[in-house]
Parts: C-alpha cells; sequence; structure tokens
C-alpha cells in the first residue's frame, strides 16, 4: 500500500460517508446535562414555592400549619345613635 | 432541490448544478477543505476546484450518494493540497489527526502493509465501522474523515472533549486490534 492511510481512508463506504456528513444527528444526552436540567427545573419549582408563599403571606393567609388561611371578617354598622356596632359575621376562605 | 435533480442538470451540462451543488454543499465542502487546510483562500479554491472535478466526472459517472461522491472529492483535493503546503508550512491541528490515525497501523508488519492494497484496507475498515455503534462511528468519522475539531464534535454530541478523547482512543485500539487480526 502506497498511500497515506489519512487518504486510504477516502476510499470507504459511501453510505458510511453520507450518515456522518448529515448535519444533525439525534444522539443521547449525557447524564451530565439531563442533570443540569433537572438542577434548573428544581431551581424553578423552589422559586415559583417561594413566591407563592410570599404572595399568601402579603394576602393574609399564613404557612403555618395552626392557622387554616382563612380569615374572620367584621361587619361594621353605625347605629342611629352613632355608636358602632360591630357584629363578627362569618369567615372568608382565601 | 434534491441530489437526483442535480445529477439530471450535470448530465444535461446545465450550469446551473454547480449553483445548486453550492447551495446545497457548498458549507459542507468548505467545512471539510478548511478542517484540513486552515486557509480561507485555500479552502475556497478547493471548494471550486471540488465542483470543477464534478462537472468533468458527471457524467458518465452517476453516484449513488451525491453528498459521498461530492465530500470525497473535495477531502482527496484538500489533503493534496495540503502535502504540497506542508513543504512549506506544517498545521499542528492536522498533523496530530494525521498521527492518531497513522498510529493504528503501527502494529502490522511493513511487508504485509506492502502487498495490501488500499481497497482492500478501506473495505476492512468499512467492516469495522459497522460493527460499532452509530454514536462512535459518527465520533470516528467526523474527527478522521472529516477533520473536525475535538471541541466542535464534542459539541455536536453535547457532552465534554475528554469523553471523544477517550471514545477515540478506545476506537483507534479496537481499529488496530481489527486490522491486526484481517492482515496478519
Amino acid at each position: 500500500m502506497k498511500e497515506p492511510f489519512a487518504e486510504t481512508l477516502s476510499q470507504i463506504d459511501a453510505d458510511l460517508i453520507e450518515e456522518a456528513a448529515a448535519e444533525s444527528l439525534p444522539v443521547r444526552r449525557s447524564g451530565r446535562r439531563a442533570l443540569r436540567i433537572a438542577a434548573i427545573a428544581a431551581a424553578l419549582l423552589l422559586g415559583a414555592g417561594l413566591w407563592a408563599s410570599a404572595l399568601l403571606r402579603s394576602c393574609g393567609g399564613s404557612s403555618d400549619p395552626e392557622n387554616d388561611g382563612s380569615r374572620e371578617v367584621a361587619e361594621v354598622a353605625v347605629s342611629e345613635d352613632g355608636e358602632a356596632d360591630i357584629a363578627f359575621d362569618g369567615c372568608v376562605v382565601l | 432541490m434534491d441530489d437526483g435533480a442535480i445529477i439530471a442538470l450535470y448530465f444535461a451540462r446545465d450550469e446551473a448544478a454547480i449553483r445548486e451543488t453550492d447551495q446545497k454543499y457548498g458549507r459542507l465542502c468548505y467545512c471539510i477543505a478548511d478542517n484540513i487546510l486552515h486557509s480561507r483562500p485555500d479552502s475556497e479554491e478547493c471548494v471550486n476546484d471540488t465542483y470543477l472535478a464534478v462537472w468533468d466526472r458527471i457524467p458518465p459517472a452517476r453516484p449513488e450518494c451525491f453528498s459521498a461522491f461530492l465530500c470525497r472529492i473535495a477531502r482527496n483535493l484538500s489533503l493534496k493540497r495540503y502535502r504540497r503546503n506542508r513543504a512549506k508550512r506544517r498545521d499542528m491541528a492536522t498533523e496530530t489527526s494525521f498521527s492518531e490515525l497513522e498510529g493504528v497501523l503501527a502494529d502490522i508488519s511493513p511487508d504485509a502493509l506492502q502487498r495490501l492494497e488500499a481497497k482492500e484496507l478501506a473495505a476492512a475498515i468499512s467492516r469495522f465501522l459497522r460493527g460499532i455503534s452509530r454514536e462512535k462511528r459518527y465520533i470516528f468519522l467526523r474527527r478522521y474523515w472529516f477533520f473536525d475539531p475535538i471541541d466542535a464534535i464534542a459539541r455536536r454530541c453535547s457532552c465534554g472533549a475528554g469523553r471523544i478523547r477517550v471514545i477515540l482512543f478506545r476506537l483507534r485500539r479496537s481499529l488496530a486490534k481489527f486490522l491486526r487480526e484481517e492482515f496478519v
């Protein structure tokens, strides 16, 4: 064989060359990449949870397990003699 | 335009054939030439020489795999030019790829190597490549057929360069063993 090996390689079967010439090849994702995607998804979920919790608190709710998230609503009425008449009337679940 | 239609244009001696070839495969041919030559003017000239060679060969040739036919011409012309340029300056990236590849034949005796026809060896390499996974075949060919840099292969395969180096090392070792068993 007189030709250098690199030139000899040119003569391999055409279908093999065609396959490798294809621009995109479906190769399986490496474990590291899958791990990175999972970490980003977990961070996003955690962020969404914290945001929802903060929103709940700002609306008067609580993440405290002893508080069921309901709030008493007072109905205020002013009587004819000017005294306030405050009556608690049930509660609203947030 | 599909490959059959482009080949028909060559048969009709229509110069639109070259335009269509350039549109569809120009980038691929340029990449092959540039991976070997690392010079824009040389690579562009090689791509033009490739079109001229295809124009001269079709007809009578009617390639079944037009892209492979084209890539093979681009690769051979680029290697020829590289060998010619090498006397003046050596390109370390291409040299590294060459030396990795030549090492595969180190275990075969010089006598056996002399008797061996290039076609025989190419057929054996094709058999070896068919016996490995698609991903490994892709990595081997992108490195040693298309002369892609390792980083580029790693990006295409969505993995680290180190992993590609390990796979290539194991592939070279397996190919050397395969060829030793075939020809010694």
